[in-house]
């Protein structure tokens, strides 16, 4: 066999060793989703089928899981209605308030640390510190202050916490972007009179503008992915992950569907989102150590 | 030791024509340069000499067989690159014996075959040390020592000296010839300094575009270039070159340029070829082969003024202008025109060039 | 003019001349900043560290109180009341006995063999897709989308699966001669198997990632001579594409471990820990003793236990880190 002949023949068994691959680490998320659309018969059946297609797709789970429509009793099981929807907006909310603070507490801080050396050589160990520690260490002390203050049990209360947690992570980030522009420009901004307040704003941080999007979009994945801090200071006011927990292990009847079909929903922003950072996901994902 | 045969290659890179029917013969043991511009297709020959690429088209043949289909690793060749391509990682020593590490050869073999070739190249203090601590110059030692070291058929080099200090590159190009001649390997040497492939190489491979433009010795094609291609780029000061139409008289033949007033220049008789009277042609010579003379001289060819003088030394170069043509004459030091003088140019009737309206050398 | 060293001048090839990135403060060519330069700073970073006091430094302080009584919400007691419960040391002791270690030791098997799987995996998937193929730009993007799964709906979603009639179990008993009735998550022996999987299914990507992008930074010339000196695909693996490999692999190991000693969502999704505590990490027993038992004295103590460790492990791990990064 020529030489050409063999290198093919790698390519092909290259190929189909990739796909197997694939569709392993893919099957699971396939599943969800079918079972998302999957109407109540073919959620756990028990004459020994299995329904790898929805043999009758419907939008009833989403209706069921969002409250948005009447599903019409789902076949007899009389539910108790599941409404996901506002949990859903707590997630945005918490979020997005969380992603706020910690980005500008951080950047200012990462700026503070790339150009004025503030923090000294301590704050290496102890970035990493914070990154290792278990949440849970960290809620139980928390819980108190939070009950205190009257913050238990609020979207608010959850903000502020997500903030601090993902601070570090914005300072570790933002800082290795602000390392990557050059200290000339801003020394070029002073001479040009600009207050230290001014060469932040106007020369560094339109330059950061991508990093500042990419960590913005890294700490809110972050802060929607969280689940054990939400678990302990929520109980009503739960956000969306809880409350697919609390569903998922009622003992009241077992509805995959609907279950799936929040659970898809959870999955999307992070998938969106990823594309836009996917540039910068190995540097994210190893708290700025690994740069492409 | 391997004679070389390049069989109407061709290259494709989508679209792109790298080489197009390129036919070569290297002789065994012989030093050859592939010499041309960027993107004249001499890397890609060099790499699928190498069979770092395949032809798209024809074959090639080491000592006759064919070698298109004999992978990478077992085609005995070694390679010089352009940016050495040392491994980082491992120090100078595992650099130079990677390649018999690689045949499993046993390590007291090893060390005596590394610590040979280290001192042929005057390297054997650097032998422990990293890549990172070395200087270019060495690095570039360390790369000729490991390709060598396995003692291939074939030499090719890429361009190696480019990114050398040019004191250092004079001792490394008559060191390579030394070299070169003790081992009787077969050397290809890729470059675009027509310099170093005239004062290095045996034969020489022109390329432009993809296309072979001559393969001769040094001489040949200096003294006789076979296209307007060839002539310009061999030589360091340019060969001077004039429109002029041709027309037989009397006297043989007349070349009449076209700047200067269309003076007429007998050329010498002895070739006859076929001409339009009239069709457009280009005379070359070169200005080691003209002289200055007084504009009243019988002998003058064409007549102009100095238009600027340049003193290198050993030599001058006067830049004489004609009407849109500039051309220059090489002169001894102590021939100083003033600027604007009016000057005769003569050139040698033995050694000019005609070349025709597709730039092919008639003479 | 001050002298600066200049930094490209240095002979290295592809250093980092801000020395670790993110990890250190302040870069080689920096001098020192005059005063004023110096209050801006601490007031650009005042209002992190008013975060930090406030959301970490204070309630640390005050759970370190508590550790030392045996309070729990419901003695009826307000916190800053809870000296009335003093009891010492003993939540520590406790925090010392066999069955707190047996769920150390736990987390860290897991921790070990999750970390170990998706290392070999994400391994051999970034050999397989190194030398390119086809299509491989819009595999990259899908191989990445577990990473992408929020870690509790990831739980989920293997709950889903590995549920006694969902397809795992099908598909095994399909391959496997017999019926396959394996309790994923019912049986002790499997509970903890099933945690792995998750973080095994989630974390490959990543490590892939990393280790396909460090595969591909042997320089093509580099590769390209020591094919033509006769090097096999292996050989070339071993020596050159390895020895550029290794500090990032310590980087990429090293922080994907903290990672998975914290599992919780997984565990907590799948089983809750259970059954008994078969399943549980470190930070699920904690949040059971926290939120179930309502033993928070004796999770505070835990918790600043687990704080003083981490900080020794940090403290270690920072220097070879810093090595690894400025070889990488």
């Amino acid at each position: 066999m020529s030489s050409r002949n063999v290198s093919r023949l790698i390519v092909c068994a290259r190929v189909l060793a990739v796909a197997v691959f694939l569709v392993i680490l893919l099957f699971p998320i396939f599943w969800t989703t079918t079972m998302a659309f999957k109407p109540a018969e073919e959620w756990a059946p028990t004459d020994g089928t299995t329904y790898w297609l929805p043999a009758d797709w419907t939008l009833s789970n989403f209706i069921r899981v969002l409250n948005i429509g009447d599903t019409g009793g789902f076949g007899g099981i009389v539910e108790a209605p599941l409404d996901a929807t506002p949990s859903i907006i707590r997630s945005l909310i918490a979020g997005i308030g969380g992603t706020l603070i910690a980005l500008v507490c951080g950047t200012l801080t990462a700026y503070g640390i790339s150009r004025h050396r503030a923090g000294g050589r301590h704050h290496p160990f102890s970035i990493l510190q914070m990154r290792m520690f278990p949440p849970i260490a960290v809620i139980v002390p928390i819980l108190f202050l939070w009950t205190y203050l009257q913050l238990f049990d609020t979207v608010h209360g959850l903000a502020l916490v997500y903030g601090a947690v993902t601070f570090p992570f914005v300072v570790w980030l933002m800082r290795s972007f602000f390392d990557e522009i050059p200290r000339e420009i801003g020394e070029a901004a002073r001479v040009d009179g600009c207050s230290r307040m001014g060469v932040f704003l106007k020369a560094i941080l339109p330059l950061a503008r991508g990093g500042l999007a990419t960590t913005a979009l890294f700490v809110f994945i972050l802060n929607w992915s969280d689940f054990i801090i939400a678990l302990s200071l929520t109980d009503a006011n739960k956000t969306a992950p809880v409350f697919l927990n609390e569903i998922t292990s009622a003992s009241t009847g077992r509805e995959f569907g609907p279950q799936a079909a929040l659970g898809l929903i959870l999955m999307l922003p992070p998938l969106v989102l990823a594309v836009f950072i996917q540039k910068h996901l190995v540097r994210g994902m190893t708290f700025g150590a690994i740069k492409r | 030791m391997a004679q070389i045969e390049l069989d109407r290659i061709d290259k494709l890179f989508g679209n792109v024509e790298a080489v197009v029917d390129l036919s070569l013969d290297i002789p065994d043991g012989s030093f050859v340069a592939l010499l041309g511009p960027s993107g004249c297709g001499k890397t890609t020959t060099m790499n699928m000499i190498a069979g770092l690429e395949v032809p798209s088209r024809g074959e090639i043949r080491m000592n006759g067989a064919s070698v298109v289909d004999v992978p990478i690793g077992k085609r005995n060749v070694g390679f010089v690159f352009q940016n050495y391509a040392i491994f980082t990682k491992l120090t100078a020593y595992e650099n130079i014996a990677y390649g018999l590490r690689v045949r499993k050869m046993p390590a007291a073999e090893v060390d005596a075959a590394v610590h040979r070739v280290a001192k042929l190249l005057d390297i054997e203090p650097l032998l422990d040390r990293g890549a990172r601590g070395l200087s270019v110059n060495d690095l570039q030692k360390v790369a000729i020592g490991r390709s060598m070291i396995v003692n291939p058929d074939v030499f090719l080099l890429d361009e190696p000296f480019s990114n050398l200090d040019a004191g250092f590159r004079a001792f490394m190009r008559t060191e390579l010839k030394r070299l070169q001649r003790e081992l009787g390997q077969t050397m290809i040497y890729v470059t675009h300094d027509q310099l170093e492939a005239m004062s290095m190489a045996e034969h020489i491979a022109i390329l432009d575009r993809g296309r072979l433009q001559q393969w001769g010795t040094p001489e040949e094609v200096f003294d006789s270039p076979s296209n307007l291609f060839v002539a310009g780029f061999v030589g360091s000061i340019p060969m001077n070159l004039i429109d002029v139409g041709l027309e037989h008289s009397g006297r043989g033949l007349v070349a009449r340029a076209v700047d200067g007033g269309h003076q007429p220049i007998a050329l010498s008789a002895e070739r006859r070829f076929a001409t339009t009277n009239g069709g457009s042609y280009k005379l070359g010579f070169r200005p080691e082969h003209a002289r200055l003379v007084s504009p009243e001289d019988d002998a003058v060819d064409l007549r102009g003024t100095v238009s600027l003088l340049e003193e290198l030394g050993p030599r001058s170069i006067v830049h004489v202008g004609i009407d849109n043509l500039s051309l220059r004459v090489v002169v001894l030091p102590s021939v100083r025109p003033a600027i604007g003088e009016r000057v005769g140019v003569t050139f040698e009737r033995t050694k000019f060039h005609l070349f025709d309206d597709s730039g092919l050398a008639l003479i | 003019m001050r002298q600066e060293e200049d930094v490209s001048e240095r002979p290295t090839i592809g250093s980092e001349p801000n020395g670790i990135q993110g990890l250190t403060a302040g870069s080689v060519n920096q001098g020192i900043p005059a005063k004023a330069d110096q209050r801006f700073g601490r007031r650009l970073i005042a209002p992190g560290i008013l975060l930090m006091t406030l959301l970490v430094a204070f309630p640390t302080v005050v759970a370190l109180y508590i550790s030392l009584t045996a309070w729990s919400p419901t003695s009826g007691l307000t916190w800053y009341d809870a000296h009335e419960s003093w009891i010492w040391f003993d939540n520590y002791a406790e925090a010392f006995s066999g069955r707190s270690l047996s769920i150390l030791l736990r987390t860290t098997i897991i921790t070990v063999v999750a970390v170990g799987l998706e290392f070999a995996l994400g391994f051999v998937l970034a050999l397989l897709f190194v030398e390119g193929f086809p299509g491989h730009r819009v595999v990259t993007v899908l191989v990445l989308l577990p990473m992408m799964v929020v870690p509790a709906v990831a739980g989920f979603v293997f709950f889903l699966l590995l549920e006694s009639s969902g397809p795992i179990n099908i598909i095994l008993g399909g391959v496997v001669p017999g019926d396959v009735q394996i309790g994923w998550l019912t049986d002790p022996d499997w509970t903890p198997v099933s945690v792995i999987l998750v973080d095994v299914w989630q974390w490959t990507p990543l490590m892939f990632l990393i280790l396909v992008a460090g595969m591909l930074a042997v320089p093509d010339d580099q590769q390209n001579a020591a094919r033509l000196l006769g090097a096999s695909w292996f050989q070339r693996l071993r020596t050159l594409t390895l020895p550029l490999l290794k500090p990032i692999i310590i980087i990429a190991l090293i922080i994907r471990a903290m990672e998975a000693f914290k599992i919780f969502d997984a565990s907590w999704l799948l089983t809750q820990g259970g059954p008994g505590e078969s399943s549980s990490t470190i930070s699920v027993a904690l949040y059971r003793e926290a939120f179930i038992n309502a033993r928070w004295s004796y999770t505070a103590a835990v918790g600043i236990l687990v704080m003083i460790l981490v900080s020794i492990i940090a403290f270690q791990a920072v220097k070879p880190i810093e090595r690894a990064q400025r070889e990488a």
